[in-house]
């Protein structure tokens, strides 16, 4: 198998078609990541208990509880009022793009860099050196996606 | 032959290093996964309900890979409902499922740490009528399938699964 098909770099949205559904349902989930993860800190910054920020919310210590367990799919209501209860903050909004960010230089842990052929033996730690698959100069360097779609739209 | 020699020999056929979609800074943790799950976690998704559930379980593994924060729950009878990772039972056997939980009923992923930060999901199932006793076999058998006799990570607490950004729940 490719081990390419597993670097399916997230690609942006194309004009004059629709995004596919689970492209949302990807970048949802990592918008309530990090909502989750902003507040559960500042939860745990504030030295508050669930029962007294439950007390502050006018909710249940389970609902609570709840809500502090895992990210889910919180109305910005939600956010607002855990935030002013917990500290008195508020989210600052600002706009990110992180498809813009530069390709890491490695896709795997070092000691993965290792490949083995049928006929290439195991060797201690201190003797082995990085393989990396070396590609014949006829074969096209892997574009990605986006790389071909701005070669599409260009011709 | 260490877990790590067999990862080595299995990358690219039976397992594959699960790179985040989203480029960056270089990743402190490490998620391989089944042929069978890359299936499913690989875009493109079909456009239904279950292509949803399986971006999602993208986005969660994505997530752990990046360092983002994860709960984690070790008890499998004594744990929040909503841990995004939790051990499943029985404990001997160091099966942990990564719990996608929307859209509801959502979709668990199973497999075991290998080291610490290094987590080998093997199988899936969608979290309706789950047989769990049948889904650790499962995931057992792929695991003796790929590393034979060699054991997972067994740790005596959280810390030795996961070095930072968690919390026990």
């Amino acid at each position: 198998m490719n081990t390419l098909l597993t670097t399916t770099e997230a690609s942006r949205p194309v004009h004059g078609e629709p995004v596919n559904p689970g492209e949302f349902s990807y970048w949802r989930t990592r918008n309530r990541m990090h909502v989750f993860e902003l507040v559960l800190k500042e939860f745990e910054k504030s030295d508050l208990s669930q029962v007294e920020l439950a007390t502050r919310m006018g909710k249940g210590a389970d609902r609570i509880c709840r809500l502090l367990g895992a990210p889910g799919n919180w109305t910005l209501d939600t956010v607002s009022d855990l935030l002013y209860a917990i500290s008195a903050a508020e989210v600052k909004y600002d706009v990110a793009y992180p498809l813009d960010k530069p390709k890491r230089n490695l896709t795997r842990p070092e000691w993965l860099l290792r490949v083995l052929s049928p006929a290439t033996q195991i060797v201690e730690d201190e003797e082995y050196e990085l393989l990396i698959p070396k590609k014949p100069a006829s074969t096209p360097v892997p574009q990605s996606q986006t790389d071909l779609l701005d070669q599409l739209r260009a011709m | 032959m260490s877990i790590r020699d067999v990862i080595c020999r299995h990358e690219g056929v039976e397992l594959h290093c699960l790179v985040p979609r989203i480029g960056g800074e270089e990743t402190p943790r490490t998620v391989l996964v089944s042929s069978e799950v890359l299936e499913i976690v690989n875009p493109p998704w079909p456009p239904t309900r279950e292509g949803r559930v399986y971006a999602s379980l993208r986005g969660l593994l994505d997530s752990f890979t990046e360092g983002g924060l994860i709960t984690v729950a070790e008890d499998p009878f004594d744990k929040d409902a909503t841990a995004m990772l939790a051990r499943v039972h029985p404990v001997s056997e160091e099966v942990w499922d990564f719990r996608c939980l929307d859209p509801n009923p959502g979709i668990r992923a199973f497999g075991s740490f290998t080291e610490i930060d290094t987590f080998v999901v093997l199988t899936w199932y969608d979290r309706d009528n789950i047989d769990w006793t049948e889904e650790v076999t499962y995931c057992k058998q792929q695991w003796k399938r790929l590393f034979g006799e060699l054991t997972p990570l067994s740790g005596r607490g959280l810390n030795e699964y996961i070095t930072y950004n968690y919390r026990s729940v």
